[in-house]
């Protein structure tokens, strides 16, 4: 009987210990290094793009370059890149977090990626905008 | 996942080799009311955009995307736009957060059973000692 008992008892010790693939403050750190480089570069793309882009309104919209040196397919990649980051980074990073086990609460269902010429100002994460 | 996946991304393959494009709109309103998940709405309509976007070679890329998903294997995500890599990213993440949330639910009915149990073993024992 006792050997069954230790047999359940390291069993169980065992399955409890299971859930844990990654040390979690390495983790984090790593999910935040990535957000810090995506989010400090938004504010350029956002400075290039109101410098250097115009924005037909349509659907979908239309970006073309407005200086030399500048093309409009980068100004539709820097755009595509822009309203992606705006709309989705900040829950793709809250869904690394939960996914890794760093949060408990679920970020919610995908949300939509516009398509607008609105700028709006670069997101506020914890990576931080400089 | 793999259920919908053999289902659900066979039909829509299927479906846009068939049917071409201009029937896709309509016949995914059809496979998106069987679909029971979000992310599997989410699949369909990244199926769209990217035979939308790609045409043909969109058929080709969502092909690729199901039967990775299906083999486990990571995406190779280098033939998609930043917005579909978003899409395909998304689905997969909720599709993990859903799987976990259902992991969490069953392991703590586990716990609980497990508790129960050894709390039991545990009075016996101390009954015999």
């Amino acid at each position: 009987m006792t050997r069954s008992l230790l047999a359940f008892l390291i069993l169980s010790l065992g399955v409890a210990g299971c859930g844990t693939l990654r040390d979690p403050a390495v983790y984090a750190t790593e999910i935040q290094y990535i957000d810090m480089t995506v989010s400090r570069g938004a504010p350029a793309v956002h400075r290039l793009l109101s410098t250097s882009c115009a924005c037909a309104a349509g659907d979908p919209v239309v970006w073309t370059s407005t200086v030399e040196g500048f093309s409009t397919e980068d100004c539709e990649a820097n755009a595509v890149w822009y309203r992606t980051y705006l709309a989705r980074w900040p829950w793709h990073v809250a869904m690394m977090r939960y996914n890794g086990g760093l949060i408990e609460t679920d970020p919610g269902e995908i949300p939509e990626v516009p398509s607008t010429c609105d700028l709006s100002a670069p997101v506020e994460t914890s990576g931080g905008a400089s | 996942m793999t259920d919908f996946l053999k289902d659900g991304g066979k039909t829509l393959i299927d479906l846009l080799k068939t049917q071409g494009i201009p029937a896709i709109t309509t016949s995914l309103g059809k496979l998106s009311a069987d679909s029971n998940e979000p992310w599997q709405k989410a699949l369909l309509k990244l199926g769209v955009n990217l035979v939308s976007k790609h045409g043909p070679e969109g058929l080709d890329l969502l092909e690729a995307v199901v039967a990775q998903l299906q083999s486990g294997k990571s995406i190779d995500l280098s033939a998609l736009s930043l917005q579909e890599a978003s899409d395909l990213l998304a689905v997969m993440q909720r599709r993990e957060a859903e799987t976990r949330n259902q992991v969490a639910l069953y392991t703590q009915m586990v716990v609980e059973a497990l508790g129960k149990v050894l709390g039991t073993l545990v009075s016996i024992l101390f009954k015999g000692l």
